[in-house]
């Protein structure tokens, strides 16, 4: 028996761009289309209400038909804009930084007649909208006239907690982490739960590489995230709306989230589709074992409490872009990195004993703090060497980041947890280490 | 001036670069949790370099778990990034191969090969 409710007709109604990943040299479609790919690969029924240029809409039918995509409609005309977005990092290290070209000269000519056509020839039981510059009242109030389910993906509402009391009553709001609505709430998500409770029936957060929660009347449950070798982490979040959407409502929430976590690090793994709809069909059939497996679990608000040692050459003459995108990074994440010589200060060679010492208990003071060294070795500083192993030797984990050149010597090189030549690479290794 | 770039949207295209999928490459893994795992528990040692080894097709607590093949002891487990294993184990696959390298100092390591069959 499939995991997910058979007799679930949903309607996926958002924008349609081509993402254009620059790092990979490779486009796709994207938007809708990622939630499009997970209904297809799990055998949904499913139905499109798309906005989009007009030039696309060939490539667009064209493609839906090939998902397997039941019916579909153009609700929105896009005009002043391409829809193309430019994807500079695939992998979301930190903020990824999307440049959805000509956003500002962007119009959209919305079509009501053509999405209550479709609403009421599809007649959806659930519908997820992912907002965007359309008119959001009026799809709640159409979708509401057919008793469907409504389920929003609340990352790019301008004013979350406004917009979801605005909106509401909602089925599922979704929201990813980091986010403002977040930041807001003190960066408690059982904080923002309390905010919005009396106006949605489940908010599902999802914490990026340390996890998901729902939050569903008194009570709540998590599940981990599955960490892989990742190639993009585009619509990644939206493959997980989509399967969450989609799962049996009898079964434990744990088990859905963790079921949509799994999938969606197949998801994350190739820009194949073929191959994604391979892994999904075989996990199908193992998906008790896939429920119940271990992975990695990191609340967004216990982060902080995970102090990072920077070790690296952070001298004021020497280059320390890559290192300042680390410390970025790490905190877009919501991690605690600490930059020792900018906290503690800088040893001149020449200065007096005492203060030469009293710098070194420092850094000392503040490695006992830090659950994590990440060694930056942008020069052959040996002093960034020397803290790696004397981390190394308290037995907790170190990931040595060869930002600018490998290291070779055998000491270093194996007395680090992990070594890894990117950014996404780190971030995912903090990960791995830490949850 | 000439284009870069296929000149066409890259979704359902199967690149002739890629002949296999991940399942089908081969691993070499430091693995996790050696020292409280049954086979060091029981030996307070580490398997030699050159000892056959295997996945196990189910998860052991959660986890899925590098056996010794003379004795089907656990010896360790694999890192959460080799979850995706699970749907290759269900295809059909197996994973087998030797310890390459083990020891006990700075703790109880174990580093295997592990080839796809």
């Amino acid at each position: 028996m499939t995991p997910f409710d058979s007799e679930k007709r949903v309607l996926v109604i958002g924008d349609i761009y081509i993402d254009t990943h620059a790092d990979h040299g490779y486009i796709r479609l994207g938007g809708v289309f990622h939630a499009a790919r997970t209904l297809h690969a799990i055998g949904a029924t499913y139905a499109i209400a798309f906005l989009a240029p007009s030039y696309l809409h060939e490539s667009i039918q064209a493609f839906l038909k090939q998902l397997g995509c039941i019916d579909y409609a153009s609700v929105g005309e896009v005009h002043g804009a391409p829809g193309v977005v430019i994807i500079k990092e695939s992998l979301e290290s930190g903020d990824i930084g999307y440049d959805d070209l000509l956003r500002e000269a962007r119009r959209v000519q919305w079509n009501d007649s053509a999405l209550l056509a479709l609403l009421e020839r599809f007649a959806p039981t659930d519908i997820l909208i992912f907002p965007g510059a359309f008119p959001l009242e009026n799809v709640i109030i159409e979708s509401r006239r057919i008793r469907a389910r409504l389920h929003v993906d609340g990352q790019y509402l301008p004013s979350f907690v406004d917009d979801v009391i605005r909106l509401s009553p909602l089925d599922t709001v979704f929201l990813s982490a980091p986010s403002t609505a977040l930041k807001l709430s003190g960066g408690d998500p059982s904080q923002l739960w309390q905010t919005v409770r009396s106006h949605i029936t489940s908010l599902v957060i999802k914490e990026n590489r340390g996890g998901s929660r729902a939050f569903f009347g008194v009570q709540q449950a998590e599940a981990p995230a599955f960490p892989t070798k990742t190639i993009h982490s585009i619509g990644v979040g939206d493959c997980f709306d989509a399967l969450v959407i989609t799962a049996h409502s009898t079964e434990p929430v744990a088990h859905t989230l963790g079921r949509a976590a799994y999938y969606a690090s197949s998801y994350a793994s190739t820009f194949d589709h073929d191959v994604f709809v391979d892994e999904i069909a075989h996990a199908l059939k193992i998906d008790a074992n896939v429920c119940q497996l271990s992975g990695k679990r990191l609340r967004w608000e216990q982060r902080p409490q995970h102090h990072v040692y920077l070790a690296a050459p952070d001298f004021p003459d020497v280059a320390t872009t890559k290192l300042d995108s680390l410390e970025a990074a790490l905190r877009y994440h919501n991690f605690s990195p600490h930059r020792p010589i900018k906290e503690n200060g800088l040893a001149i060679a020449g200065s007096a004993v005492p203060h030469q010492r009293a710098l070194f208990r420092a850094d000392i003071e503040l490695i006992d703090k830090c659950s994590l060294l990440i060694a930056v070795p942008l020069t052959a500083d040996p002093g960034t060497f020397a803290e790696l192993g004397y981390f190394s030797a308290l037995h907790r984990p170190t990931i040595l980041y060869e930002a600018t050149a490998p290291i070779f010597n055998l000491f270093v090189r194996n007395c680090a947890s992990r070594v890894c030549s990117t950014l996404g690479g780190v971030i995912d290794s903090v990960f791995e280490l830490l949850g | 001036m000439g284009s870069a770039g296929t000149g066409n949207f890259g979704d359902y295209k199967q690149t002739s670069a890629q002949s296999g999928t991940r399942c089908d490459a081969s691993l070499d893994v430091d693995l996790e949790d050696v020292a409280t795992m049954p086979y060091f528990v029981a030996t307070s040692a580490v398997p030699k370099a050159g000892t056959a080894v295997r996945v196990r097709a189910a998860p052991v607590n959660k986890r899925l778990v590098v056996e010794e093949v003379p004795t089907g002891q656990v010896i360790g487990t694999l890192p959460t990034i080799y979850n995706y294993l699970l749907i290759c184990i269900g295809k059909g696959y197996q994973y087998e191969g030797t310890v390459s390298a083990s020891g006990l100092r700075p703790i109880p390591s174990i580093d295997v090969h592990l080839d796809s069959v």
